[in-house]
């Protein structure tokens, strides 16, 4: 008991992906567990409150950095290892073993294990980018589980890895870079430097991009430097964020972008940059958000904090759904109802 | 009775029975709606006198009846001026009184809604006519009976208009304290249930559940998404009393809590805005004396004010009810109106928690932690209705000002629901509490003026500006007293931060300009320049000038200084001679001649060298110390040192000759008395005579020998020495 009172407190979720059939949200945190929640439960939208979530322990050795989801695999990036694991839709339940394993080369001169910091799954061609913390991009093939290219060019290890299905490639990283790829070519096509800009430099954060997103013509980054976005072509920035905090997570969501990190709220601006929500959350520092359009709206907001925020309409807050303490199978959990001065959660005295 | 009825047309003087009555009247009511008029009427009335009063009323009545049944299909117009003779023939005392309500009563049982909506009118039209006394005592009931009648017929949600008509009519007709209309209990409306849930089938066990178990024990039920808290909300509004039960409070307040915060966490952008200020600039440029008013900042107020109260007028949507559907939600909450209705219901809650009402429960009362939730969270709501576009600051204004007259009206509940007077007591009273002003009022007005002016004072009848008026004894000096000017200096002004392109800004700088200096005649030439650039020319120009006008006055005030540390070092010729000196050099400057010409002046009007007082200098005090010697402490005290001053140059001192002298060059640093004169007087009141003559030497000398200054001083020396010998002796 005092274990999961340890862990609720302390539980840091870094990763979070959406089953392809779009009805389970999956969410990894560093003591390797990871949590299922059914998103047909929350949309459902009568009296009864949503059913607990499931737990599917990895070993708590396994620090779990990036989550993807890929045909009927749950894809786990942890240190030096990239491994997928079945998912069995009818029972809703995650194979206990490793279907494969992908071990991150070690550098000649590496000290430490690199971990994975960041996937991208490109699903036309089923290939995974990994960022890694040796600083290199790998490009795996998800046929055969060969690294198939390195992205070389990060003096310092990689961030977030995003990319545009026509085989454009954006990675930003500790160095304070965000490196334009190519398929086509060995060397980066461009790199930014937002550090650079007087306009964007939070010089007591340090030059670090935490979070790179990107659409057809535009890209949004941000990390120590303020979050601004920048014209894909004309490589300006056109408009900066007041986001206060720094920033772990930008995403284009419909028109606007949303921001989130270390701070209090999640932000959406509008692409011109006005504050549109601000949203509070419990996370001292949020980490990853989620979401989709189809069937139905529906965005999840992760971070070092026990509650997975809920979000139906992007403009305001649904609900909090708590992970340790709201597990299925738990059964020594009604005492918790006292001392949570934050409202809500799924729990219940009926239960 | 063909034949009866016959004669009963023919003679009139044979009593007739009802039915001929009736028929007679029928016939006479046709003409007389044809030439709308009663007289006819009243004639056909009165031919029958063999008949009672009372037999013949009836058959009017019921002619009117019968007529009007006939009639019904027509236009409306037709049977509102059936209605009109009704209450004219009413007035000539032919037909009951309640005739014409009657009619009207009797018209809406048989039409349809919308024919009612169109005859309501006449209804509406004659309401100061059903006030009059013959009709309002034998109408009210009929009238409030067929108001009922209608709006039981109306759908709330359907013909909110015709609803609202209604009401209106009846608190326009009763009096204003009647009290028939009101709550008096305080009841709420219980079956307003606000449905929500998806599962409809699902939903109405619970509702009927809900029902079953009453508001007391309600199980807790905690809701788990925004969707359900929201709506959980309209429960609490429905039956505010719930508040008072410890459980129901806790999830109302976390509930509330969390509305709120996601308001504050999605703000509405005001779409309207541009086209607001358009409008609002439109009404400032037509209005005619809008220019005039350009100083005014309600202004914009006003306008801004008049388009919200266009925009209210045009949108007309209105919901009785709230719609739940979940799919509905995002919207609703993006919707400043359907925001503002939900704030507006937090407010009527809080309202009604806080205040004291007749028929609460004693034991609903709110613990402290409560009223402080409620207090602070009345705050935050205020602030969410302001910013709440558009014009959110108005509709919270006027959210304000309406519940505080709910606030009156609830204390006057409170006290029994009084009959409203209008307030012409308090003047009675008064005049009876002071019988004093009638005697004062008997006094001669000329009486008073004329003792008012022989005291210089004025007397203006009444208390207030006669005391304004006497305020200072000079009027017109009190106005043109510094502390009356409010202008502000041009410099000042310009340099505020105000929004230097805002046009009552550049108004106010030009009129200052104009006032103040002389750039307004010079300036203007550019047209196309604007006024805000123009202005900022004129700051510029303005700080330089400043810049130069300070550095030719420290030039002169360094001069004059030059001139006064030799002054006071040298001899008066010395002195004058550097002043002319320093005329001389200013002279060139024009500037500074006109600037500063007290220096001229004073050299002009300067008694000759001799009597100029002669100051002590530090040579002085060398010479003369030594004279003074031990008692030093004796000048000190005539001098003005008090005696810890005096002990501090002692203890400071090893020997009492640096002493005195210290204290002496004290003396001279700061006071002008020390002249040698002074000192010379002085050391002869202590009887100091030796330091005394040697003070008047020093004068004799320095009147006379002026010319050489210097082998004086260096003769000083031999003198000193001389004396210090005598003295040790």
């Amino acid at each position: 008991m005092k274990e999961t009172d340890l862990k609720r407190a302390y539980n840091n979720v870094l990763a979070q992906a959406i089953s392809t059939s779009q009805k389970f949200l999956f969410a990894g945190n560093l003591f390797g567990d990871i949590f299922v929640l059914s998103l047909n439960e929350l949309n459902k939208t009568n009296e009864e409150p949503p059913k607990k979530l499931k737990v599917f322990p990895q070993g708590c050795d396994v620090d779990i950095n990036c989550l993807a989801f890929h045909r009927d695999f749950l894809i786990v990036g942890a240190i030096g290892l990239i491994y997928g694991i079945q998912w069995n839709e009818e029972e809703e339940t995650l194979s206990t073993e490793r279907a494969w394993e992908i071990k991150i080369p070690m550098q000649v001169d590496a000290v430490e294990v690199p971990d994975v910091n960041s996937f991208w799954l490109c699903t036309e061609t089923d290939s995974l980018y990994a960022g890694c913390g040796d600083g290199v991009v790998y490009k795996i093939d998800l046929e055969d589980g060969r690294i198939q290219r390195e992205y070389r060019g990060h003096t310092d290890y990689v961030h977030c890895v995003v990319g545009h299905p026509d085989g454009r490639i954006y990675s930003s990283g500790e160095d304070g870079t965000v490196h334009f790829w190519s398929d086509k070519q060995k060397e980066p096509t461009a790199i930014l430097e937002p550090h650079k800009n007087a306009q964007l430099l939070r010089p007591d954060w340090g030059k670090w991009i935490g979070a790179v997103s990107v659409n057809n013509d535009w890209l949004v980054c941000g990390g120590g430097p303020r979050p601004a976005i920048w014209h894909l072509r004309s490589m300006e920035c056109t408009r900066t964020f007041d986001y206060p905090g720094r920033v772990h997570v930008c995403e284009f969501v419909d028109d606007s972008v949303l921001i989130g990190g270390e701070h209090n709220h999640v932000q959406f601006y509008t692409l011109n940059g006005a504050l549109q929500a601000n949203i509070p959350v419990e996370h001292t520092a949020s980490y990853s958000a989620v979401w989709q359009t189809n069937p139905f709206n529906f965005m999840s907001i992760a971070g070092f904090s026990n509650k997975l925020h809920i979000l139906k309409d992007f403009r305001f807050l649904d609900s909090k759904i708590e992970m340790y303490g709201n597990v299925q199978g738990d059964e020594v959990e009604n005492e918790e109802q006292d001392d949570n001065d934050d409202d809500d959660d799924g729990e219940d005295d009926s239960f | 009775m063909s034949t009866q009825s016959a004669l009963a047309d023919g003679t009139a003087t044979k009593s007739a029975n009802f039915f001929a009555l009736q028929a007679a009247f029928e016939s006479a009511l046709e003409q007389a709606i044809a030439e709308n008029d009663v007289e006819q009427l009243i004639k056909e009335y009165h031919s029958f006198r063999a008949n009672s009063e009372h037999d013949k009323r009836s058959p009017m009545d019921q002619a009117f009846r019968e007529v009007l049944m006939k009639r019904l299909s027509d236009d409306v117009e037709r049977i509102g001026a059936l209605v009109r003779l009704s209450v004219d023939a009413a007035r000539a005392e032919i037909v009951s009184n309640t005739i014409p309500v009657v009619l009207l009563g009797d018209t809406f049982d048989v039409v349809t809604l919308n024919k009612c909506e169109l005859i309501f009118k006449f209804v509406e039209d004659l309401v100061e006519v059903w006030k009059e006394e013959i009709f309002f005592a034998s109408c009210k009931n009929n009238l409030l009976r067929m108001c009922n009648d209608l709006l039981r017929r109306l759908s709330r949600t359907q013909n909110t208009v015709f609803c609202g008509r209604i009401l209106l009519f009846l608190s326009k007709f009763f009096p204003f304290s009647e009290r028939s209309g009101l709550n008096i209990v305080s009841e709420f409306n219980l079956d307003n249930f606000t449905e929500y849930g998806l599962d409809s089938k699902d939903h109405d066990d619970l509702d009927n559940k809900e029902l079953e178990d009453t508001a007391e024990d309600i199980p807790l039920k905690i809701d788990y998404d925004l969707y359900c808290k929201f709506w959980s909300l309209q429960d609490f509004f429905r039956n505010p009393n719930q508040c008072y039960s410890k459980a129901q409070w806790k999830m109302f307040q976390m509930h509330a809590e969390t509305i709120l915060q996601s308001f504050l966490s999605f703000k509405l952008e005001d779409i309207r805005q541009n086209t607001d200020s358009n409008s609002a600039n439109s009404a400032n440029g037509s209005s005619g004396d809008a220019g005039a008013q350009m100083m005014d900042v309600d202004v914009d107020d006003a306008a801004v004010d008049a388009a919200a109260s266009m925009a209210v007028r045009k949108e007309t949507n209105f919901f009785a009810k709230f719609l739940t559907n979940p799919k509905l939600l995002a919207l609703q909450l993006s919707d400043s109106n359907f925001r503002r209705a939900v704030l507006v219901q937090f407010l009527i809650l809080f309202q009604y928690l806080q205040v004291s009402v007749k028929f609460k429960i004693d034991t609903y009362t709110l613990t402290s932690a409560q009223s402080d939730f409620i207090k602070e969270t009345e705050q935050r709501v205020y602030k969410l209705l302001e910013e709440t576009p558009p014009n959110g600051r108005r509709f919270a204004r006027t959210v304000q000002h309406m519940l505080q007259r709910e606030e009156m009206w609830n204390n006057w509940k409170n006290d029994g629901c009084k009959e409203f007077k209008k307030p012409e007591e308090p003047e009675p009273t008064e005049e009876e509490s002071k019988p004093s002003p009638p005697k004062r009022a008997k006094r001669p007005l000329g009486d008073c003026l004329r003792e008012a002016a022989r005291n210089g004072k004025f007397y203006l009848g009444n208390d207030n500006l006669t005391r304004l008026w006497n305020y200072s004894p000079d009027n017109l000096q009190a106005c043109k007293s510094e502390q009356r000017n409010f202008l502000p200096q041009l410099e000042t002004y310009l340099e505020t931060p105000y929004d230097k392109t805002d046009p009552a800004f550049e108004w106010r700088a030009l009129r200052l300009l104009a006032r103040q200096t002389p750039h307004f005649f010079t300036f203007v030439t550019q047209p196309s320049c604007k006024i805000a650039d123009y202005l900022d020319v004129v700051r510029k120009r303005l700080a330089r000038e400043k810049e130069l006008a300070k550095q030719i006055n420290t030039a002169a005030a360094n001069a004059s200084e030059h001139n006064n540390g030799l002054a006071a070092s040298s001899a008066p010729a010395e002195q004058e001679h550097d002043a002319s000196v320093a005329l001389q050099e200013t002279e060139p400057e024009p500037d500074l001649e006109v600037e500063d010409p007290e220096p001229v002046v004073e050299e002009a009007d300067e008694p000759p060298a001799h009597e100029k007082p002669l100051m002590v200098t530090a040579a002085h005090i060398e010479e003369i110390t030594p004279l003074i010697g031990e008692p030093w402490m004796k000048v000190g005290k005539k001098i003005g040192f008090s005696n810890d001053e005096l002990l501090f140059f002692q203890m400071e001192n090893p020997t009492p000759g640096v002493a005195c002298m210290k204290m002496l060059t004290n003396w001279i640093s700061d006071d002008d008395d020390a002249t040698l004169e002074n000192w010379a007087y002085m050391l002869e009141g202590l009887e100091m005579h030796k330091a005394a003559d040697a003070v008047k030497a020093i004068i004799e000398r320095e009147k006379a020998g002026s010319t050489q200054p210097q082998p004086q001083a260096e003769a000083q020396p031999d003198a000193n020495s001389n004396d210090v010998e005598i003295l040790s002796d």
